[in-house]
């Protein structure tokens, strides 16, 4: 691996050991230290003007012990190995007890790279600049209506470090490159925003060969498009929903309940459903952290433990939850690599990379077709669920109506709400064309990035809802 | 290097001024699972966000370590990053030597604790609500947790300012099942003392509503009139709130850009910002500029007053700053925000709103509002849950249906307003609303 820990943390195997010992001494089952180096970069444009540009550099360690089932941590910015001594001292005296487990000897394991991050900054931001402008021209030409236009790159570069007392001595490097546009379009009476990013784990050489220009177009045609559509009008109908970011539904009515976060606390519809069925025949879908440079892609997670594939549902049974070290002992289920953390400043918890539903067999076109009346998503926002009730909802920002088997008018304002545990058993359709979405998603661990992604869907039936008719 | 150091090194790098932002912060917290502690967690962090003016324009750049060569990178970053600033509006920093209002400081007494009296805290208020009713299967948080943070404002004008805060928070979230249908509780509360945490109102308030939601069903899609629990409003104010703010105006990203002294609310609306209110719970005497916070009407009688500015905005619409200049986090920039927004009570209790709707929806829980609202047009459809009202009286529980309207014509459209605000509220706050008339959507 690229990164040397000494020179970036300070951190020999001796003193290592010797904070870990500590932490240990009044019997923890395990103590962990997690350390973090990380840059982050905003460029931002404002209709054309350069507007923001922050840089801001992010440093510090968490230390946690684990006995039984209770865990003790402390984030600080300070890390050198004094005030790690110390903590991990403050931490241990938690405990009442006697030391009951050695530190096992460090071991590194060979970790085939599928992050690999090569030009993360240039001499001066060219390169960053150039594309919001191109993104910013993209969405101006597009349209006399759009009346604003925020164009920006942020990127996270994080150098993070974490060694633990079953062996664990972990390095990552990760660089979370976003370009994301938003354009306002008015026509003097009412005004209609719509966003759209594009993101990787990856250097600026993810951009080579990207059109930005397009991409601002895209985002514009949305826009001043939605601007002119008929307010939906809510009601109950079969719903289809597109490729790409449309993947939120499988996010956030599904996934967020397989998260250990809410299962080992018995907080899940999902509770206890392994090995059953969860969603209709069709359906398969996983958890994947290797693709090679993905935006919710990582060599290991925040525990060191190297990424893989998880395969969550399989022909519509449920077959793993999303599990991190502390909660693998407690559910007696396999670690996952989905522990995550936004920063050493939140307690790591099981979370999700790259999640989707695998493609199916119809068509998008014999989709469409063989609809009578409903829905069409095509494009999706955010959502939220409470796991324990299975209760979701999400914004639908670019939809359409289908009647008679045809996509006819542009309607916005739809919301999609429904339970968890029935719309995956509504899907009665799945297209061959899996695409994917860039989002950043919200929990007890932070912000982190995951890609939503799916082939078209369609639901048959889901809660709609709208302000517009007379109903 | 000292944050004075650092200014120093900024002017001799070729800024104009420069200014640090200090935030010193620490805080545990203690979560409780089935009566055993579950997890504590202390936190001991330290940030400094260092701005730089050249030529009218500012850049940001924001540091967890003082060492020496980590400042004088960053400096010399902020310096080239400076110069790439191409926007029109031209950026300020304020001057030593304003006024301020003497607030008494806050200091909590959670120090005088000890943890174990604070895990027992926890222990007995699970107990409590555990007995409530054998339909509360367990609780899915229980969770305490004490803050104290300080900042300090230091610019190369002569500014030298510091103000602290401290605070516990205890939050409660109980699972209540009938065996078919489960529903989730939740209450809060904030509060500077440790010996005064409202424990019975936990409880009640926790359980309250989850058990009346078990057996909830579905609502007809068609238009209502809309009770909002004080809680909810809350929420909906909270994420609209940037319709006020001066940046939004300035990026065109609100309605209410060119309405200042135009009609936008009904008559019976007046939206106040007010620091020093004396049930807020953070009384900041100063923003994240320097500049004096003041009390004013943002909307008077549906008439808006002003717009919420920063030193920044306020330039570029020619008015006076308004000292609502806040950094959403440390590392950001400046941003006009309220400091405490609320909608001005009225003078009927939410028992006396909901006796005036013969057929209707008290809306007591949305979701997903950060997806469903769209803060540049007004509009909202939100994920909700609550009870059917029939003949003054609230009826069945009723869920998963989507509430949706327009921010704009719904203040246009309140009937009546409670006199309910919530005590030591943080930030934003609203009374229990009355809405004549929103699109609902279930079955």
């Amino acid at each position: 691996m690229s990164v040397k820990h000494k020179e970036v943390f300070g951190i020999t195997e001796e003193i290592a050991k010797q904070i870990l010992e500590t932490a240990l001494s009044t019997g923890g089952d395990f103590a962990e230290v997690f350390m973090e180096n990380t840059k982050n970069e905003t460029i931002e444009m404002q209709f054309g003007k350069i507007s923001k540009i922050n840089i801001s550099n992010v440093s510090g360690a968490a230390l946690r012990i684990i006995k039984d089932n209770t865990e003790v941590n402390c984030s600080l910015t300070k890390f050198d190995k004094d005030e790690l001594l110390e903590v991990a001292k403050t931490l241990a005296d938690s405990f009442v007890g006697t030391k009951r487990i050695e530190v096992q000897p460090f071991v590194e394991k060979d970790v085939k790279l599928v992050v690999h991050p090569e030009r993360v900054r240039g001499e001066n931001l060219d390169q960053e600049i150039g594309l919001i402008t191109e993104a910013t021209k993209g969405a101006k030409e597009y349209s006399k209506e759009i009346v604003q236009i925020v164009a920006s790159v942020v990127k996270k570069d994080q150098y993070m470090f974490v060694f633990a007392s079953d062996s664990t001595w972990q390095t990552d490097h990760r660089c979370n490159n976003r370009l994301t546009t938003r354009a306002v379009a008015s026509d003097g009476k009412s005004i209609q925003p719509s966003s759209s990013s594009f993101g990787r784990n990856q250097g600026m050489e993810m951009y080579d060969g990207f059109d930005a220009y397009a991409f601002g177009q895209d985002v514009a045609k949305d826009a001043v498009e939605m601007l002119h559509a008929d307010v939906m009008q809510g009601g109950e109908m079969p719903v289809v929903i597109h490729n790409a970011f449309g993947g939120v539904i499988l996010h956030e009515a599904c996934v967020h309940g397989l998260e250990a976060t809410s299962v080992a606390r018995g907080m899940s519809v999902f509770c206890g459903k392994i090995g059953t069925k969860v969603a209709s025949d069709i359906v398969n879908a996983v958890d994947v952290g290797t693709n090679e440079n993905a935006w919710g892609s990582i060599n290991i997670d925040d525990e060191g433990t190297p990424t893989k594939c998880n395969l969550l549902i399989e022909n519509g049974i449920l077959k793993s939850y999303l599990v991190d070290k502390r909660n693998s002992k407690k559910m007696n289920h396999p670690i996952t690599a989905s522990s995550r953390r936004e920063s050493y400043k939140l307690q790591t918890t099981s979370r999700m990379t790259n999640t989707y539903f695998l493609p199916g067999t119809s068509t998008f076109d014999e989709i469409i077709k063989n609809t009578k009346f409903g829905l069409f998503a095509k494009q999706m926002g955010g959502g939220s669920v409470n796991p324990a009730t299975g209760e979701f909802n999400f914004a639908v920002n670019v939809a359409y109506m289908i009647e008679n088997g045809k996509i006819t008018k542009p309607v916005k304002g739809a919301t999609l709400v429904g339970s968890g545990k029935d719309v995956l058993l509504r899907i009665d359709m799945i297209a061959d064309n899996l695409e994917f979405g860039y989002g950043m998603c919200g929990s007890m661990s932070g912000w982190v990035p995951t890609i939503v992604g799916q082939p078209t869907i369609r639901v048959s039936s889901m809660t709609v809802g709208g302000r517009g008719g007379n109903n | 290097m000292t944050l004075q150091q650092i200014i120093n090194r900024g002017l001799e790098l070729g800024l104009e001024a420069v200014e640090v932002y200090a935030n010193t912060s620490e805080s545990n917290s203690i979560k409780l699972d089935e009566g055993k502690l579950d997890s504590y967690n202390m936190k001991k962090l330290f940030g400094v966000s260092i701005r730089g003016l050249l030529n009218g324009k500012m850049a940001y750049v924001y540091t967890e370590t003082l060492e020496d060569s980590a400042i004088e990178s960053l400096l010399k970053q902020l310096v080239q990053n400076v110069k790439l600033i191409s926007s029109d509006e031209n950026e300020f920093m304020f001057d030593a030597g304003a006024t301020y209002k003497q607030v008494p400081n806050l200091v909590s007494n959670y120090k005088n604790y000890s943890t174990n009296e604070k895990i027992t805290m926890l222990q007995d208020l699970e107990k409590k609500i555990l007995a409530v009713s054998p339909k509360i299967v367990k609780l899915g948080y229980c969770q305490y947790t004490e803050t104290s943070q300080n900042i300090q404002i230091l610019n190369s004008k002569g500014l030298d300012l510091n103000r602290s805060y401290s605070f516990t928070t205890t939050v409660v979230g109980p699972l209540v099942s009938d065996g078919d249908q489960t529903a989730v509780g939740r209450a809060g509360d904030v509060n500077p003392f440790f010996d005064k945490i409202e424990t019975d109102r936990l409880v009640k308030e926790s359980t309250d509503a989850a058990l009346a939601q078990l057996g909830a069903g579905f609502v007809k899609t068609g238009k209502y009139p809309v009770v909002f629990d004080r809680d909810v409003a809350t929420e909906i104010l909270g994420a609209f709130a940037s319709v006020f703010s001066g940046d939004s105006a300035m990026k065109k990203m609100t309605i209410l850009a060119d309405k200042v002294g135009q009609k936008v609310f009904g008559n019976n609306i007046t939206i106040m910002d007010d620091p020093f209110y004396e049930d807020a719970l953070i009384k900041p005497i100063f923003d994240d500029e320097g500049v004096p916070c003041k009390t004013k009407a943002v909307v008077e009688n549906g008439l808006l007053n002003c717009l919420l500015h920063s030193l920044k905005t306020a330039n570029y619409f020619k008015t006076n700053p308004t000292g609502n200049g806040f950094k959403p986090t440390t590392d950001g920039a400046v941003s006009a925000t309220g400091t405490n927004l609320f909608i001005k009570e009225g003078n009927l209790t939410k028992d006396e709103i909901i006796e005036s709707v013969q057929e209707g929806i008290y809306i007591t829980q949305v979701n997903g509002l950060h997806a469903g609202l769209n803060p540049v047009s007004g509009d909202f459809n939100v994920q909700s849950s609550g009870f059917m009202i029939k003949n003054g009286k609230i009826d069945k529980p009723v869920t998963l249906f989507v509430t949706s309207g327009n921010f704009f014509d719904m203040m246009n459209n309140i009937e009546l307003i409670g006199n309910d605000i919530e005590k030591r509220f943080i930030g934003v706050a609203s009374p229990t609303l009355k809405v004549k008339s929103l699109a609902i959507s279930g079955k």
